[in-house]
């Protein structure tokens, strides 16, 4: 058979769903909306406190239920930047996203790293939560972390 | 991704109907460009420029693939002839749509109802799942025949058949 040059189609794949966040993942959203307050929960058994709040440890699968208010400032454990573009990213590339250790928190959360030189991120380095004015109940109600 | 929308959703227990509860609404969008491979292309070429079905033959037990394959499913061995396939078929199986699907092509729910079938298009071993312009499951029989409708412009995509009309010959 002769070979053909093989043809590259498009395809684009629409799927918009709705779900239930919970009451653990409410209470989260609701309080950085209502009061820019990063909230965890404390687990009762190992003592971690776990940023985004689960209502189950993770390591004990001890069901949680102490809410402790964690720092909005942390500790940025590694990172990483993206430069490719894709629909309904929350900003435009080049774009960092960093993992970090909020203080008083013991697991780590992904968000973006904002007014920051992109040569200049090092894991280790000092960051805070940067809010948005207006803010609707979502992670995005920061904005993102800045280099303190 | 994006978060659009939240919403209250409303407390169930008797204790709860204070507490806000939320929703999370997202668009999940994916894009994306992927290869034809050399059977696919010539497919897809004739399809689009001739207006033809074809097929992919297999020399050693002569089924016919469609959509064309490079290997017979049956006898392991590669397949280097073409068939030409008829948009007329029989239908092997049907069935009437009530719930109103997402449809990942427009992001938006297919009105209801509307006819499926698996139709074994003349000359073609295989079935192609596909829709019927007919709705109504009592004027359906397994074993009727069935001829495409095409839309006056071709895009090289299966949604250039709007779909099968049931004919009588």
């Amino acid at each position: 058979m002769k070979e053909e040059e093989a043809v590259i189609l498009s395809t684009r794949i629409l799927l918009p769903f709705t779900y239930s966040v919970g009451r653990i993942a409410s209470r989260f959203f609701i309080e950085l909306r209502d009061n820019k307050k990063i909230m965890g929960v404390k687990c009762p058994k190992c003592g971690r406190v776990l940023v985004p709040p689960r209502r189950y440890c993770g390591k004990c699968l001890s069901e949680t239920s102490e809410w402790v208010e964690v720092g909005d400032k942390g500790t940025l454990v590694a990172y990483t930047v993206r430069y490719s573009s894709s629909p309904n990213l929350p900003k435009e590339p080049p774009l960092a996203y960093g993992i970090i250790k909020l203080d008083g928190a013991d697991t780590n959360i992904v968000h973006i790293l904002g007014e920051v030189d992109l040569d200049a991120i090092k894991p280790g380095m000092r960051v805070q939560a940067v809010f948005k004015e207006e803010r609707e109940g979502s992670i995005l109600d920061i904005d993102h972390f800045k280099p303190i | 991704m994006s978060v659009n929308e939240k919403e209250k959703e409303k407390g169930k227990g008797k204790e709860e109907d204070e507490e806000e509860l939320l929703r999370v609404s997202i668009n999940m969008d994916l894009e994306y460009r992927w290869s034809g491979g050399s059977y696919f292309t010539k497919f897809y070429k004739a399809w689009k420029e001739e207006r033809k079905i074809l097929g992919s033959k297999c020399s050693s037990c002569g089924r016919v693939y469609l959509p064309p394959r490079l290997l017979c499913a049956k006898c392991y061995k590669k397949i280097d002839e073409w068939a030409e396939i008829s948009d007329k078929g029989t239908v092997r199986a049907y069935t009437v749509v009530y719930q109103p699907f997402i449809d990942p092509r427009t992001g938006k729910p297919r009105p209801v109802p509307y006819g499926m079938a698996l139709i074994q298009l003349d000359g073609a071993d295989t079935t192609i799942n596909y829709f019927l312009e007919e709705n109504d499951l009592s004027k359906m029989r397994i074993g009727m025949r069935v001829q495409a409708v095409w839309r006056d412009e071709i895009e090289g995509n299966i949604t250039d058949i709007k779909y099968f009309r049931i004919i009588e010959e």
